[in-house]
């Protein structure tokens, strides 16, 4: 293993850790918390930068270091000038670990912050009032969970993590008769626990992870001195001998020995000895302990592995070839008689679609990780444009595909940058509208059926269509004499070439326009629709479907060829007689009183046969309806989808192919492409 | 994948209100009406929660939640009870044992999103 690259990735993630921290700070300036981490990221970065000789690195994340120490100390306030220069040195340390020469502007960098030093001499007489980093508390925490309490639909197992994840702990285990782990397997708890645990979640924080216990089965025992343990209400749950209180003690020290040292001055006298008692019967002491007590040690963190994406891939190409295999499977053996074989399948079944599950969860991230990026572009264009924005998101922990995330971050900051630039008006051109001078920029994603929605909404001006009017004509997108809709008229705007702006400015204006992101969003099987309202804003919507390989599709057939539709977009199926459909001379159906138009598939595709019944499938995607009329339906069938290659891209009525399960080729239909 | 609901209770107003709440959540939710149409929702599917009213026509609650818990696969699935204060400790002597928490009714949707969001952990 490289271990210069392994210092890359983890490095790089660290940036954007850093990045996410900075960019919290703004919201919520006064947040100890935030400055401490920003402390911890850039005190990281130093520390394995100087191994791996990135000195430049170690070098500037050394006076950036010293910077946010005076701000954790309170010497120092937090700014903007600062928070620019640190967001600066961030892109500046990208480069560094990209490998690019950059170290004159790692000297200017450092110049800016010797210069602060300077400044700080000269201002020493302000202390900043910003408080030092959020308290830790300790907590002991007894659980005695009912032996059945998997039967009230509990997770255990949930509440153990979420106390880990509170922060530093130590789970005691007593009366474990049966290893804990198979008490979890059997889902009957014989155990109780005493947890050591340091957090800074405070007691409500703790209290909210045992929501759904019952009074009887816990007790939160602040940790307010060394005599905890000997004391009253303690000592009704367990007796402790002088040695286990001891170790206690240690544990506590371990963690953070300020718990106990400030909390209670008389006690304090008798711990300032015992660390190094401690130290020195540690290897005894765990001999020593009773049977029935053990150890587990918990950082803080969730452990993470980074993974090279050609190996999910791969896996998740065997997974999807798994998935297939499975159907075909399934179809062999589908008229067995055999009850222990239908079992079994259905056994495989099940466990294929979790590992499939499995396995695309793993390439599901949250959009949170657009998130940084989002808000610097904001942050920049509208400085630059001289707007105020305020950015408010929700939702971001909706996941999807990491390949999708991707793809997705050009089309969003592209509507970002609309947004700020034709929707937001100046500050002042709000005011004297009667709006806040703060822009309104909200990012809400949530996820519906298969498909994630994201909606970027603005309280800016709204699309002024008697622009995008004239400006059509004058493109010659559109004619003079006729009337467009609304919804023309945004179609009109997503189409080539077209760019609203008045002048070019460098933020929305770069030759390319709302038809890239229409594109890009299309190429990744999403929508997008705009909705807008004059002088109050517009919401553009993307719809995106949840992976990118998966579908659900309905197996037709039309003379002896098969073909899948989406089954998301199938609306409605009924049969019909061939003469009946095919009487009059305008070909459309008469659906829920709703004129649409059919294409035959047999007429479209040059067969020529005839048959009495037909099938009539409705397709409704976005609204838009067409019927398509197939010989039969052969049922529903999850497939892989595969993309076709360079050579169909002309036949647009198809979107993609894949394999059935008898080993066969199958085209997938994109109906609305048929019309034409 | 998004998580399942099923949600049980007769009184309409309340049942979309939680099934909207639910929903913007990103959660696939699924309604009843009555106890009888929800054992229906858990055939052939696979449901994450249960959110039950106790007083419904034709099944109540509890029989709901018995029938639920019979079957196998939902043996140790969260269930949560919608009551009003009063009625509580009554119910929750007879429900005992069998369900995850109870919501009072009536109820704050954050606090209620944040119940379920823990439920389903």
């Amino acid at each position: 293993m490289d271990f210069i690259q392994e210092y890359i990735e983890e490095a790089t993630q660290v940036l954007k850790n850093l990045e996410e921290s900075l960019l919290q700070f703004e919201q919520r300036s006064a947040d100890p918390e935030e400055i401490n981490t920003v402390y911890r990221h850039l005190h990281t970065l130093k520390g394995s930068a100087g191994m791996f000789g990135f000195h430049d690195v170690e070098r500037l994340s050394h006076e950036l270091e010293s910077v946010y120490s005076d701000i954790r100390d309170g010497v120092r306030q937090q700014d903007d000038f600062i928070l620019d220069l640190t967001l600066h040195a961030v892109d500046v340390l990208r480069e560094l670990l990209d490998g690019k020469d950059s170290v004159k502007e790692v000297d200017k960098i450092i110049h800016d912050i010797r210069g602060l030093h300077e400044g700080r001499i000269h201002a020493s007489g302000a202390i900043s009032t910003h408080g030092v980093a959020g308290q830790e508390e300790g907590f002991v925490i007894i659980l005695n969970p009912e032996k059945q309490i998997f039967k009230r639909g509990i997770n255990f197992q949930a509440i153990i993590a979420e106390i880990q994840e509170l922060g530093s702990c130590e789970f005691i285990v007593h009366n474990e008769i049966v290893p804990f782990e198979k008490q979890l397997a059997n889902k009957e708890i014989e155990s109780w626990f005493e947890i050591i645990l340091v957090s800074k979640a405070g007691l409500a924080g703790v209290q909210d992870v045992v929501l759904f216990m019952k009074p009887s089965e816990y007790k939160v025992f602040p940790i307010t001195g060394s005599d905890l343990f000997t004391s009253e209400p303690y000592q009704k749950f367990i007796q402790l001998s002088e040695k286990e209180v001891e170790h206690r003690l240690s544990i506590i020290n371990g963690i953070n020995p300020a718990l106990l040292a400030s909390t209670h001055r008389p006690a304090a006298k008798d711990i300032h000895e015992k660390p190094i008692e401690t130290i020195l019967s540690d290897g005894e002491e765990t001999e020593d302990e009773d049977q029935d007590i053990r150890i587990i040690r918990k950082s803080k963190k969730n452990g993470h592995v980074s993974v090279a994406t050609q190996k999910l891939d791969q896996l998740i190409n065997i997974v999807s070839e798994l998935v297939i295999f499975r159907s075909e499977i399934h179809h062999l053996m589908s008229d067995t008689k055999n009850r222990e074989v239908a079992e079994a399948l259905e056994k495989l079944e099940r466990l294929t679609l979790r590992l499939r599950d499995s396995a695309f969860g793993i390439r599901l991230v949250p959009l949170n990780i657009l998130n940084s990026k989002l808000q610097r572009l904001i942050r920049s264009v509208s400085k630059e444009l001289g707007k105020e924005v305020e950015f408010i998101t929700e939702g971001l922990d909706t996941e999807l595909d990491r390949s999708m995330i991707n793809a997705l971050e050009a089309p969003l900051m592209h509507i970002i940058r609309n947004a700020i630039d034709h929707g937001i008006e100046t500050p002042e051109e709000r005011e004297s509208r009667n709006k806040p001078r703060k822009g309104l920029l909200k990012f809400y994603s949530y996820n519906s059926g298969d498909h994630v929605f994201i909606q970027l909404q603005d309280d800016g001006n709204g699309i002024d269509f008697d622009k995008i009017r004239a400006k059509g004509i004058e493109k010659g997108l559109l004619s003079k004499n006729q009337t467009y809709t609304e919804k023309e008229l945004i179609s009109v705007m997503m189409s080539a070439g077209f760019s609203t702006a008045d002048k070019v400015t460098t933020v929305s204006g770069r030759g390319v326009g709302m038809d890239v992101v229409k594109k890009d969003i299309t190429a990744i099987r999403g929508d997008i629709e705009v909705s807008t309202e004059k002088g109050l804003g517009s919401i553009f919507t993307l719809r995106l479907p949840l992976t990118l390989t998966i579908l659900d599709t309905l197996v037709v057939k039309v003379s002896d060829n098969k073909y899948l539709l989406p089954i998301s977009e199938v609306q409605f199926c009924y049969e019909e007689e061939h003469a009946k459909l095919f009487s009059k001379k305008s070909r459309q159906i008469n659906y829920e009183g709703q004129l649409m138009p059919f294409v035959s598939l047999r007429e479209h595709f040059g067969i020529e046969e005839s048959k009495e019944k037909e099938t009539v499938i409705v397709i409704n995607k976005n609204d838009t309806k067409i019927a398509v009329v197939v010989d039969s339906i052969l049922g529903k069938l999850q497939t892989v989808y595969k993309p076709l290659n360079e050579l169909l891209h002309t036949a647009d009525c198809f979107s993609g192919a894949s394999i059935l399960g008898d080993g066969s080729m199958a085209l997938i239909l994109n109906a609305l492409k048929l019309k034409s | 994948m998004s998580k399942r609901i099923v949600v049980a209770e007769d009184f309409n107003v309340s049942r979309k209100i939680i099934v909207s709440t639910l929903a913007k959540e990103g959660y696939t939710v699924m309604e009843a009406a009555d106890g009888s149409e929800a054992v229906e929702l858990f055939d052939g599917r696979t449901v994450d929660l249960l959110i039950t009213d106790f007083n419904m026509p034709n099944m109540n609650g509890a029989e709901l939640i018995q029938k639920v818990r019979a079957m196998n696969s939902y043996s140790y699935m969260p269930i949560l009870l919608l009551t009003t204060e009063v009625r509580q400790e009554k119910i929750q002597q007879a429900m005992d044992g069998n369900i995850t928490a109870f919501i009072k009714k009536p109820f704050d949707t954050q606090d209620f999103v944040k119940i379920v969001k823990k439920a389903l952990r």
